[in-house]
């Protein structure tokens, strides 16, 4: 299916729990309702049209009002990929896992859960993935975040690259 | 690790062993535990982070050229394909094609690096397995390939040779004769590999029916590359998202049938020769011109969002970049193959011998920088 003939088939689907997002990429891109993301990422995985059977990447993202989590899909059956991002506020960010749908989402959580600090529920193996067993300094990846011994990068922004 | 060993609940008859961080058989720093049964393995709980360098939370602070070298180190064995995914990230982000001859070059050096990847493995894969003398057999023929590489861009192991819409340099007046004589020698050695291994009854009975990977479950788990193509699963980002001008040459996707370890074995050997038919091609056809589109000096890519993914020697790699319309990216997300390659391990090696979980570790060919990034 094309572009075009995803967001169509999701947008009737789903209505309003999905919104459709205009960019200049042949993939289709959408925000998925937190209530709806399990439900969603299952019809996206089942549904013969669609048949993405492969999550590419999982990524976390930190902005300043809000949490992302990004999902990239992909289906060898039928060529096509898929952007879907959930939206999580910055306080308290949980989302349910998607272990349950995708088996490699597993440590794709257990990483975005330790560098960003969002919580999975319901994940089957909640431990931490790539810090070393005493971290104790926060959320490395989250904007602003400083540790012990760290130094900032020069502000050069004002200066040669610019 | 006290809180690891204290949570995993065994019967009087089972043990935990564990492997790495510094096991030869684990390429890199790799720690297993191993949840044993007498002589069997009941699970597998893999380690990794040992080394975990934060190049996401560097990308953030860096410019995009500034990166570029960055990628070399995601995976030092084939540093060029990390290289041409994020040239090609940030150049399909910013609406930038690469000319013509450039993208000959850059399948060129691609296509190398997979075959100086692949003989990585082969060489490591049969040490593993008691074999010396393909190690030794396969680091010759790497060194032809670095060499070719060195006369190109200075480098033998981290290149940063590709550049946001094009590459870096040309390649030297005697570069196409020596690489079509690396080509012509190469296609005899690859018969002397399958001479000593692929009908060897010692290799036969280490490598076949051992590890079977399904294609539904290898897909679940993330699987991609030469260990899904083991499998059978028809899938090659080369020929089904052609990037590069890879649409341009004719090569064939080797697949295997059962999905065992023989089978990724004979996946990548075969991989190698179709490399030489596109390195061949690529030489026959290199098109004149300039080697680089024009960027601007302070290159500032549109807002916005991107993920463009290539076939890397191990399997799919691809970045995630959100811009803020700055100099730097606001966030990299490094997809890279190892990592869903390498969760499939805790699969495949239920119910086999220790030495059976070193061949099938050494057939999903991690590489272990790449997974901790």
């Amino acid at each position: 299916m094309n572009k075009d003939q995803i967001e169509n088939k999701l947008a009737t689907r789903f209505g309003s729990a999905v919104e459709i997002l205009k960019t200049k990429f042949p993939e289709p891109c959408m925000y998925i309702v937190i209530d709806k993301y399990i439900e969603v990422c299952k019809f996206l995985r089942d549904d013969p049209e669609l048949a993405f059977e492969f999550l590419f990447s999982l990524a976390g993202v930190h902005y300043p009002d809000r949490f992302e989590v990004v999902i990239h899909l992909s289906s060898s059956k039928h060529v096509h990929q898929l952007v879907a991002k959930v939206k999580l506020p910055l306080e308290n960010p949980k989302i349910p896992t998607l272990s349950g749908v995708w088996e490699a989402a597993n440590w794709y959580e257990r990483e975005a859960a330790e560098l960003f600090g969002i919580v999975f529920n319901g994940h089957p193996d909640p431990r931490p993935l790539l810090l070393y067993d005493d971290w104790n300094y926060g959320y490395p990846m989250r904007k602003g975040w400083t540790g012990p011994d760290f130094i900032p990068m020069p502000d050069k922004s004002k200066g040669a690259d610019e | 690790m006290s809180d690891l060993i204290d949570n995993v609940p065994l019967t009087e008859e089972e043990f935990l062993l564990n492997m790495g961080p510094q096991h030869p058989s684990t390429h890199g720093v790799l720690r297993l535990v191993l949840k044993m049964r007498g002589e069997f393995i009941e699970d597998v709980i893999p380690h990794i982070g040992y080394l975990h360098r934060s190049i996401e939370k560097i990308a953030e602070n860096r410019t995009y050229a500034q990166f570029m070298p960055y990628t070399d180190r995601i995976d030092y064995c084939a540093s060029m394909p990390c290289n041409l995914a994020w040239a090609l990230t940030v150049e399909k982000l910013a609406g930038i094609e690469a000319p013509p001859r450039a993208q000959y070059l850059r399948v060129i050096m691609t296509e190398l690096n997979r075959i100086a990847s692949h003989l990585i493995y082969l060489g490591v894969m049969s040490l593993d397995l008691g074999a010396f003398t393909p190690f030794l057999y396969a680091f010759r023929e790497r060194e032809m390939i670095l060499d070719l590489f060195e006369m190109t861009c200075g480098q033998r192991l981290t290149y940063n040779y590709m550049r946001i819409g094009g590459v870096s340099r040309d390649i030297p007046p005697d570069f196409a004769s020596k690489c079509r004589e690396f080509t012509r020698i190469f296609r005899k050695r690859v018969d002397d590999y399958e001479a000593i291994l692929t009908n060897n009854p010692i290799f036969l009975t280490r490598t076949k029916n051992i590890g079977i990977l399904p294609i539904k479950v290898g897909l679940d788990y993330g699987a991609s590359g030469p260990t899904i193509r083991g499998s059978g699963h028809n899938w090659d980002i080369r020929k089904a998202e052609p990037y590069s001008s890879y649409d341009k040459f004719d090569f064939k996707v080797p697949l295997g049938k059962n999905g065992d370890v023989w089978d990724r074995y004979i996946v990548r050997v075969q991989e190698m020769r179709e490399s030489c038919n596109i390195v061949d091609q690529a030489l026959d056809g290199l098109p004149e011109g300039d080697i680089k589109a024009k960027v601007p000096g302070v290159f500032k890519p549109p807002a916005g969002e991107v993920v463009m993914r290539i076939e890397a020697p191990r399997g799919e790699m691809g970045y995630y970049v959100v811009s803020d319309g700055t100099t730097k990216p606001y966030r990299v997300k490094i997809r890279t193959a190892s990592f869903g390659n390498l969760q499939v391990l805790r699969y495949l090696s239920r119910g086999y011998k220790i030495a059976d979980l070193v061949a099938i570790f050494g057939s999903l060919d991690v590489v272990l920088p790449e997974v901790d990034r």
